[in-house]
């Protein structure tokens, strides 16, 4: 039944996506932040055109999927790679360490700007945009 | 509970005149139709990046660890029942990381290569504490956004191109076994240094079964030139929007007009 709907679904799904070229601008800006971030010579280039994605992205009320939002720090605009420009901790600061008081941290190296994921207090969490009966992703 | 009912009943009946009674913000939200919101997604996938280990050699290797890790947890159960053994415990013990704080920090700090301009020779500086390989049981840890970012550190964390960091996930199950081996509650995830003599057998069986971890959108880090464009991932989210009456109707206002 799940399956026949979902078909059914896809079916539906608009073959032509308004505005295509700022989707790929947004991407091609994170592809050149990509590619400096990579040398720390050019980190603040790299800085520059991810702040210039999200400022696309918000003129041009584009949605970014949260995995994608979550690899930019908010301040510094830095792009997040786990072990060059990001550091990422659990804490737990409560006295029993009880798992569900698990607190996931991203920290920007550059900015020091902290980024928080309450992971214990729900371990089933997925994001809307991730849910299987949501997403439907392109070929 | 109650006062948000009150509020909801309280809006409603102020609301709710009896002339627009099917026009009400209530009724609308009930029809919805369907929608299609296009969304820009991480070119740089995250998720499927972890080497596949085939179950008959995850079974060995936990074989292989359970035999190399009997001593430091019996080290650590001594330690828990006499607080005042503070000896150095076995030598293995220096080479193996515990715990997500700590394997991620010493996976940092090896990553630190990357940063310096200046490439100073990374084998001088510590070469038995050169983490190669992380094993982490993937499957028992939620939610996964955890170690979602693992396959990346690894790869970042990597000496050179010929000598990267292993990223071996173990099946569901095996935390339960390692926390009971090591003595420690809820350990997921172990480091090992590259040098240890009694683990020789352990290594090459992985060396030989599992494939590196290949992060393609990082190439830049080992070698400058090259580093892929990846075209732009849309994707859509089956949503639902209300139906609203259209704001300017002109045929509407034409037969008013008419009328």
């Amino acid at each position: 039944m799940a399956g026949s709907k979902n078909k059914e679904s896809k079916s539906k799904v608009p073959k032509v996506v308004p505005q295509k070229d700022h989707y790929s601008r947004i991407s091609y800006l994170l592809n050149a932040s990509n590619l400096f971030s990579a040398d720390s010579k050019y980190d603040i280039l790299a800085r520059g055109y991810s702040r210039n994605l999200d400022l696309v992205s918000k003129k041009t009320v584009i949605k970014l999927a949260p995995a994608l939002k979550r690899s930019l720090c908010k301040k510094c605009n830095t792009l997040l790679i786990p072990g060059l420009t990001m550091s990422m901790s659990i804490e737990n600061t409560s006295k029993k360490q009880s798992p569900h008081n698990d607190i996931l941290i991203h920290k920007c190296i550059s900015c020091n700007t902290v980024k928080r994921f309450p992971v214990g207090s729900n371990r089933e969490y997925v994001v809307f945009s991730e849910r299987e009966d949501v997403k439907i992703t392109s070929e | 509970m109650d006062k948000n009912n009150n509020k909801k009943q309280d809006r409603s009946s102020s609301v709710k005149k009896p002339a627009i009674a099917k026009n009400s913000l209530k009724e609308l939200e009930k029809k919805r139709r369907q929608v299609f919101k296009p969304i820009l997604d991480n070119p740089f996938t995250q998720s499927s990046q972890w080497p596949f280990v085939s179950p008959d050699i995850a079974s060995q290797i936990i074989d292989h660890l359970s035999f190399l890790l009997s001593s430091v947890g019996k080290h650590n159960e001594l330690k828990k029942q006499q607080k005042s053994l503070a000896g150095d415990g076995p030598q293995i013990s220096k080479q193996i990381v515990v715990g997500f704080n700590a394997v991620v920090s010493a996976l940092e700090s090896q990553a630190q290569v990357h940063k310096s301009i200046s490439n100073i020779s990374p084998d001088s500086n510590q070469d038995s504490q050169y983490i190669k390989y992380i094993f982490v049981t993937k499957n028992d840890i939620s939610p996964p956004i955890i170690i979602s970012s693992f396959p990346v550190l690894a790869y970042t964390s990597s000496r050179s191109e010929s000598d990267r960091v292993k990223l071996i996930q173990l099946p569901k199950g095996t935390m339960e076994k390692l926390s009971s081996i090591l003595s420690i509650p809820n350990t997921g995830i172990l480091g090992m240094a590259k040098k240890i003599p009694e683990a020789f057998n352990l290594f090459k069986l992985i060396d030989e079964h599992i494939s590196d971890v290949d992060i393609p959108w990082l190439h830049g880090l080992f070698d400058r030139k090259s580093s892929p464009f990846l075209p732009p991932v849309i994707n859509f989210l089956s949503t639902s929007a209300p139906i609203l009456p259209k704001k300017n109707d002109q045929k509407k206002k034409a037969k008013a007009n008419n009328d």
